[in-house]
């Protein structure tokens, strides 16, 4: 009698060794996340009133509204305001101009949330003008 | 009686495991080729302020942009002097026909400081400027 075993044969498959290519791979992922910008940039376009007169040539137009940019929040003609509540005075201003100005330790920050109030508000004509000094009158 | 023991055969385990791994390593790279954008880094550290505006991305030319950090120090294609880098922008700005005057500040530069730039460059003839600012995640 014999007895018959099938042994099942390896079965070999053509490989290619993939560490090699995985280095690279690894070593190219590293790269980009190391050069790569993430940070998403775009413009705020600021027009720089003419020189001299701080608001620009209007003087037939109504008193520009003055907005004081303050380290803690607002100031819309002496008014306080927070961030939340600016978006809304800045639309109750109708077709006036706004100037605005930024206190002493007002980060820039404040400045560029108090344009994209004004600008999201649809304030006209927004400009940039020097802080006066501290108390005068407001 | 005692059962017979054959060897078993080794299976070949290596290139199975390492596929996925393969697979995802190659997703990342794209994704990370897709969604970040190389290009040179700025000559000062500089966080730009975050602008909740709705406007489009855009990328800006280093060479017509002044760099102002944190500490209000400025920069302008190597020039860190204030004066002269308002003289060599507004120069340029007029010869070289620039729609507008490039500004890159830091959101916790005192907003003073930029006003004061802001001005000083409008004194030395410059009409339009570009704030360049980070767009709200």
């Amino acid at each position: 009698m014999t007895l018959r075993i099938t042994i099942p044969r390896e079965t070999r498959r053509a490989s290619i060794n993939l560490t090699p290519i995985m280095d690279v791979v690894f070593i190219l992922v590293v790269f980009f996340l190391l050069a790569a910008q993430f940070a998403d940039e775009m413009s705020q376009t600021l027009l720089l009133a003419p020189q001299g007169d701080s608001m620009g040539t209007e003087t037939a137009a109504p008193a520009p509204a003055r907005l004081l940019v303050e380290q803690a929040g607002y100031r819309l003609d002496g008014e306080v305001l927070t961030a939340e509540r600016l978006a809304e005075a800045l639309g109750a201003l109708g077709g006036r101009s706004l100037a605005v100005e930024a206190a002493n330790d007002a980060p820039y920050q404040a400045l560029v949330t108090a344009l994209d109030a004004a600008g999201k508000a649809g304030v006209g004509e927004v400009a940039i003008v020097p802080a006066r000094p501290q108390g005068d009158g407001r | 009686m005692k059962p017979l023991r054959l060897p078993q055969p080794v299976r070949e385990t290596f290139a199975d495991s390492t596929l996925p791994l393969i697979n995802v390593v190659f997703l990342l790279l794209i994704f990370v080729m897709l969604s970040g954008v190389i290009r040179a880094a700025d000559p000062v550290a500089v966080d730009p302020a975050i602008s909740t505006a709705e406007a489009q991305s855009e990328e800006f030319d280093d060479d017509r942009t002044l760099f102002v950090t944190a500490n209000g120090a400025v920069a302008f294609r190597g020039m860190t002097d204030e004066t002269e880098i308002a003289a060599a922008m507004a120069l340029l700005y007029a010869r070289e026909g620039w729609e507008a005057a490039i500004l890159k500040a830091d959101r916790d530069t005192p907003a003073n400081r930029v006003v004061d730039l802001t001005l000083a460059l409008r004194r030395a003839g410059v009409a339009r400027l570009v704030m360049v600012v980070e767009k709200a995640p």
